[in-house]
């Protein structure tokens, strides 16, 4: 029989399994408090179905970002070239199948388009990963670098907007629905990899703890490889979307991405410093970021001008919250109770 | 007895120093007098072509002139410009062409490369310096204000039943000079008519996706307005995106045609001008920026830095003053029509501002080979 205290602290933990439950997926709570406001002061934001359609389907160049980031960042690693992978994957993939003047146009299929634009994300993101696990250099450089490198890249081969690419290869980001369903998909994917497989449970542990992962027999230089590579392949794909969305590749695409990528990840609730974080709640942080900035857009209260530092307070609150979050979790589980 | 100002003494005292200099110097590629052999220039090669069509024709121009041509990309550093125009003073070129990354940030570099006798000439955007002889460009702000008076004979033309007409307002980069002046000079011409209301002025960044995404999202919550404007041509495109994303797409003259007017024609505005689906466009010279400016700095340098060579603030400057030679370049006679006529003298910043003329595109005019958009395709 349970004694009152058995009671007490198999109810206390209970709480604490709930509360942690809560924070772990904090983002839901405060998109619905945002959603509400958003009804509340700028109706028209969320009309009909068609605001909530095109609300996704600008997020999702962006929401590929986020995931790209939100596996490093859960390895204890990161990646500042995501932005610049997705650029230049684009603009070379653009000039190969392009007829505009200026472009190479040596490739009409889409398809092989399509098999090159991910191949040249898989090789950036891999030599990223190569260069951090094997030759040791810092993530922050190494990434550092090939955003330097490839956003260079991207303007020496093309300084002007590709244009004349196959109706079929613009379909796949220039389709509200399929473009859409695609971001929906890679995250409910990757939410399942990183919830129910060996995979997922590495890369936490590699983010909670390199030396540790190493001990329990993970093989960590080449999962760190591996995730880099997912990553330069999620952020081609975000390239490949960019260009759906817009019927060209501009000049200076997938640029000024990489900074929006790491708030969407942190208001998701994704750590700064590895080992814990939802990709589910990244995927709330990509709907936030895109939902304010819509709301933001349509209200006649806020001035063009005010709508960056508006912006800003609304990451800075998620960052507070965050760091709330993570001091509450701190103390639950320094009391043991669970 | 004739003023001498602060600006006329540092020329006197830079082109003496520069003298005395070239006088105890056997190197330099100028030591054989006040010849332009050499210039390096300092600008923003990155974005599209309509910048393309602007460095290329200078080195069409100086290749013309046979002069070398140095350009080197300010990779959107103030710090990087900086220490190019530093760079350029400190070596053998005889002066320096600049298109200001940040309007205020290259001043002290521009004043040391001024008194040291490397004359520094700016194009399409301006420095703070009230040192060199000429900066020669479009103004932003007659561009914004050349559009709204485009767009409102539009307006009437596709609407004349409606008393009140509801236009948005697509700006670029906040804090941007440029993106500022071109949205006041619209907003300034539109606040002078009653039945025009600005409904909003959203924020497109100069960016292609983010005016497609803003507009097409603003449409859909607040419901189709009669005209639009956009502050670039990249933004431009965009809108007609969104358009066409909504369904909204159609030529003028036709039923819920939206009235669209922007800064910059491009090879993929003008065809959509002819279309009639953009009412007009106002289009910058900007093959001729560097023409005029290394014409006049030619003639500069070899008077031994003398200011006297550029026309007074105030005058008016035509074809017949100031003769850009045609040249084959890329398949036409470049420059054989000086669309920037005629140019206006003012004074900006504390120098000299050759102020171009712009052009509009309408379905009249959208083929014309003087149009930058249709040669650099």
């Amino acid at each position: 029989m349970a004694t009152k205290e058995g009671f007490l602290s198999e109810y206390l933990g209970d709480t604490d399994d709930t509360v942690l439950t809560l924070l772990d997926n904090m983002i839901w709570p405060i998109l619905g408090i945002v959603i509400l406001g958003v009804l509340i002061f700028v109706p028209q934001t969320l009309r009909n179905f068609r605001s909530v359609q095109l609300l996704l389907w600008a997020a999702v160049p962006l929401g590929l970002l986020v995931l790209a980031e939100s596996l490093c960042l859960l390895s204890g690693n990161f990646d500042l070239s995501i932005g610049s992978i997705a650029g230049f994957s684009a603009m070379f993939t653009g000039m190969l199948l392009g007829t505009c003047p200026s472009c190479w146009g040596v490739i009409s299929s889409p398809w092989l388009g399509l098999a090159i634009i991910i191949s040249v994300g898989a090789i950036i993101g891999l030599v990223n990963g190569v260069m951090i696990a094997r030759v040791g250099l810092n993530p922050f450089l190494q990434t550092l670098a090939f955003l330097i490198i490839f956003e260079g890249a991207k303007t020496a081969i093309q300084t002007q907007p590709v244009t004349g690419l196959p109706s079929e290869y613009l379909a796949i980001g220039g389709s509200a629905n399929f473009a859409i369903l695609i971001l929906i998909v890679a995250f409910a994917i990757f939410g399942a990899i990183m919830r129910y497989t060996t995979f997922g449970q590495s890369v936490y542990a590699l983010g909670s703890s390199e030396k540790s992962a190493r001990e329990v027999g993970i093989d960590t230089n080449r999962l760190i490889m591996m995730i880099y590579t997912i990553s330069g392949v999620l952020s081609a794909i975000a390239g490949l979307m960019l260009t759906g969305f817009v019927g060209v590749v501009p000049p200076l695409i997938g640029e000024g991405l990489i900074f929006q990528a790491f708030a969407g990840a942190v208001i998701g609730g994704i750590s700064l410093f590895g080992g814990r974080g939802l990709i589910t709640g990244a995927f709330g942080g990509v709907i936030l970021i895109q939902l304010v900035q819509s709301a933001l857009n349509n209200s006649t209260a806020v001035g063009a001008t005010e709508i960056q530092m508006i912006n800003g307070f609304v990451l800075f609150i998620a960052i507070l919250l965050y760091s709330t979050q993570s001091k509450i979790r701190s103390r639950i589980l320094a009391s043991g109770s669970v | 007895m004739p003023k001498i100002d602060r600006r006329s003494l540092l020329k006197a005292t830079g082109a003496a120093v520069g003298a005395t200099a070239l006088a105890g110097c056997t190197g330099g590629s100028d030591s054989g007098g006040n010849t332009l052999e050499k210039i390096g220039m300092s600008a923003y090669v990155r974005g599209g072509a309509w910048i393309t069509a602007y460095i290329e024709a200078a080195e069409y121009y100086a290749e013309d002139l046979g002069i070398e041509l140095e350009v080197r990309p300010n990779q959107q550093s103030a710090q990087k410009q900086v220490n190019d125009i530093r760079d350029f003073t400190n070596g053998d070129h005889d002066a320096i062409l600049v298109g200001v990354w940040s309007t205020g940030a290259a001043e002290g570099a521009i004043n040391q490369a001024m008194e040291q006798g490397t004359p520094v000439f700016a194009t399409n955007a301006d420095t703070s310096s009230s040192e060199i002889p000429l900066y020669v460009g479009f103004s932003n702000y007659d561009g914004g204000a050349a559009s709204a008076d485009a767009m409102l004979p539009a307006l009437e033309q596709q609407y004349p039943d409606k008393d009140t007409y509801r236009v948005l307002n697509v700006r670029g980069i906040q804090g941007n000079q440029s993106a500022n002046q071109r949205s006041q000079g619209f907003l300034d011409v539109m606040a002078e008519h009653d039945n025009v209301e600005v409904v909003q002025t959203l924020n497109g960044e100069y960016a292609r996706d983010i005016a497609q995404s803003t507009v097409q999202q603003w449409i859909n919550a607040n419901g189709v307005v009669d005209g639009i404007y956009s502050g670039n041509l990249s933004m431009g495109l965009g809108v007609v995106q969104a358009l066409r994303n909504e369904d909204l797409l159609v030529p003028k003259g036709q039923e819920g045609h939206v009235v669209l007017t922007q800064m910059d024609g491009s090879p993929e505005v003008n065809p959509l001008v002819g279309e009639g689906m953009i009412d007009a466009a106002v289009d910058q010279p900007n093959y001729f920026y560097n023409p005029i400016a290394m014409y006049y700095m030619k003639q500069y340098v070899e008077a031994g830095n003398d200011d006297s060579v550029i026309p007074d603030v105030g005058t008016e400057v035509t074809s017949s003053d100031l003769n850009i030679q045609p040249g084959q370049h890329k398949g036409i006679e470049m420059w054989s029509e000086p669309i920037w006529e005629p140019g206006i003298m003012r004074e900006q910043n504390g120098h000299p501002w050759f102020r171009t003329n712009g052009i509009v595109i309408t379905e009249e005019n959208y083929e014309q080979p003087f149009l930058w958009g249709n040669v650099w395709g």
